[in-house]
């Protein structure tokens, strides 16, 4: 059979292995059918989903809330219950996307960054470091509504876009999100 | 195509919000307050304007408002007046997020528009009340 030649030796400069059986497989389909040799490549991973990118900037979001907590631990009756929200919609991004593998935040492409504030102390200018325990509340707390009100637009613009059976569900996240930056005046 | 039933729902649901503004209204006290009364319920009524439009438009049925509508508890005095209006935003708010899905384009928008104002309102009251915290995880979701 003629695929169980190996695919490098044909001689295609710059084609991977993958690639050409991307290309191939399409039309082989009928002829590859049962090949054992086919089942050893990996299944291609799933293509991202839309709603990905939210679910990282949110996963972000809970985690600069976690530094401010943490920094901050006397706004906790104020940030507790938003970050606790931010959290729920993490949890319910993931299962709109239906990849429980995604639960964890360290797994999926691109899908967690480290929290924004609480790192130490950045270029030494003398100014306090944002989301560090020596900046002031009010600059935390103006820059926390400043990332809800962007969240909120990102929220808008998946509930606007996503198909109906995501369209609750993210409009109860614009929804938070305003009520959010309400709170944080 | 989109569903229009759930526009009808909506349009239902703002004709009790803007009755119930109404009992609201006369039970609070501070200037402030009865000017946030007096603005949630003319919020109210744009909605409803505009949903008789939409409606008229696809030529879709538009239920009429009630004389008279039956409250959860008696509304005497500013704490049961501030109560019974959070619970409106959040009724009102629970229906625009049910009509999400059925609708596309520039009606997801409206609606969705409307979600956001009735959890804003409902935050509102809840801190005119006292009540923390001000905000829900899911604004308009059941539970």
């Amino acid at each position: 059979m003629v695929f169980t030649e190996p695919v490098r030796d044909r001689g295609v400069p710059g084609w991977t292995r993958r690639a050409v059986l991307g290309t191939g497989s399409a039309a082989m389909a009928g002829a590859v059918s049962g090949c054992a040799w086919f089942d050893t490549d990996p299944p291609p991973p799933p293509p991202p989903d839309p709603l990905e990118p939210l679910l990282a900037a949110t996963r972000a979001l809970a985690a600069r809330y976690a530094a401010a907590l943490a920094s901050h631990p006397e706004l906790s009756d104020q940030l507790a219950p938003l970050h606790e929200a931010h959290l729920a919609h993490a949890t319910a991004l993931v299962e709109l996307i239906g990849r429980p593998e995604l639960a964890s935040p360290t797994a999926g492409p691109g899908g967690w960054s480290p929290p924004l504030g609480g790192s130490p102390a950045g270029p030494g200018n003398g100014s306090p470091s944002p989301g560090g325990p020596d900046e002031p509340p009010e600059d935390l707390l103006a820059g926390l509504r400043e990332a809800e009100l962007t969240a909120r637009e990102e929220a808008t613009a998946a509930c606007l876009a996503a198909p109906p059976e995501r369209a609750a569900v993210l409009g109860s996240i614009t929804a938070a999100r305003a009520t959010h930056a309400e709170v944080l005046r | 195509m989109p569903d229009p039933t759930r526009l009808a729902d909506a349009l239902a649901a703002e004709h009790a919000a803007i009755f119930a503004y109404g009992l609201i209204g006369v039970e609070l006290d501070g200037k402030t307050e009865t000017e946030d009364a007096r603005d949630a319920e003319a919020a109210h009524r744009l909605r409803r304007d505009a949903l008789v439009q939409t409606l008229a438009d696809r030529e879709a049925r538009a239920p009429v408002a009630e004389a008279s509508y039956e409250l959860p508890f008696e509304v005497a005095g500013a704490e049961a007046a501030r109560r019974l209006a959070v619970l409106v935003e959040e009724r009102v708010g629970a229906v625009w997020r049910a009509a999400l899905p059925a609708v596309t384009g520039d009606d997801r928008a409206q609606a969705l528009d409307a979600l956001v104002d009735t959890a804003l309102r409902a935050t509102g009251w809840r801190l005119a009340a006292g009540v923390e915290p001000a905000t829900t995880a899911f604004p308009g979701a059941p539970g």
